[in-house]
């Protein structure tokens, strides 16, 4: 069976038992497709955030915004986790006593008026439209690849699965979904996160792989990455910033109190019987999130190192690196990149006519770096 | 719910980022409008409601000016407005727009306590089932009467 035939195999089983789990539990009633019942126990609850949070943004876009952004990505890490922790101490529990659906209801009741709760609903569309059309980048990204095609025609049918799914389901059925597709989603993160860094470093867990030496040298991961990215005239990897430390810290807030003023994240509290609950289920959905918001830094450096090892072959034998022969001819270049051609999402374009491909940064400010490369441009012609 | 979809998935053709950094902009969003006010619903027993409108309408509109000074108007590309500030992207000390949420959030404390000294005070029972939600079940004043 080809890696193709397993692909649409396993992914058409977890789809069926996700629709069969929404199928099952299909909500009867307006308060039963709110909060399920009230009856959803606090790790299951857990697990279901967990999923939500593991949307088309965290599973499948943020490492490669870590790896390419470096330390100032971990602002990302920081801010959605730290958003949990405001909304589980300082926001959840009270939320849970109002005793209220939805944020419209509460600030309807809390601020006495319907012109309030109108402004909330308005509020909370700018905000959830932003989301989905964030989270739909990230659906074609996952359909393109899938089903081998452009990723317009990814975002079309992510478009009626998401229709499809959000039709029939119902916050219930939405929670157990979450569940199983909690499971899927992590075992499918970590354990190539597992074997990566096996490879890499030796070590078996990824979060601490990111520390250890690499195989059969005393030099860590990180220096090496380090190394590697500043030769190529990119920002140092563990130190680089977005912008400023100012920006960096204000990015963080941003992320913390919108996760604190999110409404599908808060609604998910009312889905347990009690305030402790409520709160149990947060610590629950920290320690899930935490998993995959620990393995997401150690698979970007590792991704990252394995960018720049796949394209430049003098970064893992130690040789130059402007060397012509260093970079990988453009024919013989491995299957994952021309299967991501087909989506339309990587691109070449052989600026330099040598048939090779080159990945470094042009707008570098990095002297020694200009120079070596100025230099090995010249010698090309 | 199906125009949502649609409205996102035209949107999603043409994203004004990567999926995590439009999410972002969503985060800051929320972060200047929704946040302020849920957080002065539980934690002020005076905030009316005319400060809690005008905050949450100062805070959405000036993220969302921002934002789309940067990233075009509804995202739309081409009708970015940048030029207006000098052309220079992350113009406000260097702040970026999917950081700007929390610019957002000030604004929108600062106009809310500002309108609400302007405005009625809020009826007696709403402050009264404030007191209430922040005080632990079972839990009672002393009164002296064992």
């Amino acid at each position: 069976m080809g890696l193709q035939a397993l692909t649409y195999l396993v992914v058409g089983f977890t789809f069926a038992v996700y629709i069969g789990i929404a199928i099952w539990a299909r909500a009867g009633t307006t308060s039963e497709f709110y909060v399920a019942g009230g009856g959803v126990h606090p790790v299951l609850n857990g697990m279901a955030t967990g999923a939500d949070w593991m949307s088309a943004a965290s599973f499948i876009s943020m490492a490669g915004l870590i790896a390419n952004m470096g330390f100032g990505g971990g602002l990302f890490l920081m801010g959605w986790t730290g958003g949990y922790v405001l909304l589980a101490m300082l926001l959840a529990p009270y939320l849970r006593k109002f005793g209220k659906f939805t944020v419209p209801q509460f600030v309807g009741d809390r601020y006495y008026s319907k012109g309030a709760s109108t402004v909330a609903v308005l509020c909370l569309l700018a905000a959830s439209v932003t989301y989905i059309i964030g989270q739909m980048t990230g659906v074609g990204v996952a359909f393109s690849r899938f089903l081998g095609v452009s990723n317009h025609v990814g975002i079309f049918i992510g478009m009626g699965v998401v229709f499809m799914y959000a039709v029939f389901g119902g916050m219930k059925g939405i929670t157990y979904t979450q569940v199983a597709q909690y499971c899927v989603l992590i075992l499918a993160y970590t354990v190539p996160a597992v074997f990566i860094s096996l490879n890499l470093t030796g070590n078996p867990l990824p979060q601490l792989g990111l520390g250890s030496h690499m195989v059969g040298t005393d030099i860590s991961l990180l220096s090496k990455l380090d190394q590697v990215v500043t030769d190529l005239g990119f920002g140092k990897y563990t130190t680089q910033l977005p912008g400023s430390t100012l920006n960096m810290f204000v990015y963080t807030v941003s992320l913390m109190i919108g996760t604190a003023g999110l409404p599908h994240v808060i609604v998910r509290f009312f889905t347990v019987p009690k305030v402790k609950d409520a709160r149990a289920s947060a610590g629950w959905a920290l320690v899930f999130i935490g998993i995959l918001y620990t393995t997401a830094p150690a698979v970007a450096a590792m991704a990252r190192l394995n960018l720049h090892a796949t394209i430049n072959t003098a970064v893992m034998s130690g040789g130059d690196l402007f060397a012509p022969e260093s970079s990988i001819v453009y024919a013989q270049r491995p299957d994952w990149m021309k299967r991501w051609e087909v989506t339309g999402l990587l691109k070449f374009t052989d600026k330099n006519g040598d048939g090779r491909i080159q990945y470094y940064n042009d707008k570098s400010k990095n002297a020694a770096f200009n120079a070596k490369a100025a230099a090995a441009r010249l010698e090309r012609q | 719910m199906a125009g949502s979809i649609v409205v996102a998935g035209y949107l999603g053709l043409n994203p004004p980022g990567f999926a995590a950094g439009t999410v972002a902009i969503a985060f800051g969003l929320a972060a200047s409008s929704l946040f302020p006010c849920l957080m002065m619903g539980i934690f002020s027993k005076t905030m009316n409601k005319q400060g809690a409108i005008a905050g949450m309408l100062a805070g959405l509109g000036i993220t969302m000016f921002y934002v789309f000074a940067h990233k075009g108007i509804f995202f739309i590309k081409g009708t970015e407005y940048l030029g207006l500030f000098g052309g220079k992207p992350s113009f406000f000390f260097g702040i970026s727009p999917n950081a700007f949420g929390a610019i957002g959030a000030i604004v929108n404390f600062a106009v809310a306590f500002a309108v609400k000294n302007m405005t009625p005070p809020v009826p007696e029972h709403i402050a009264q089932m404030v007191e209430d939600v922040r005080i632990p079940r079972g839990s009672k004043a002393v009164d002296g009467t064992h």
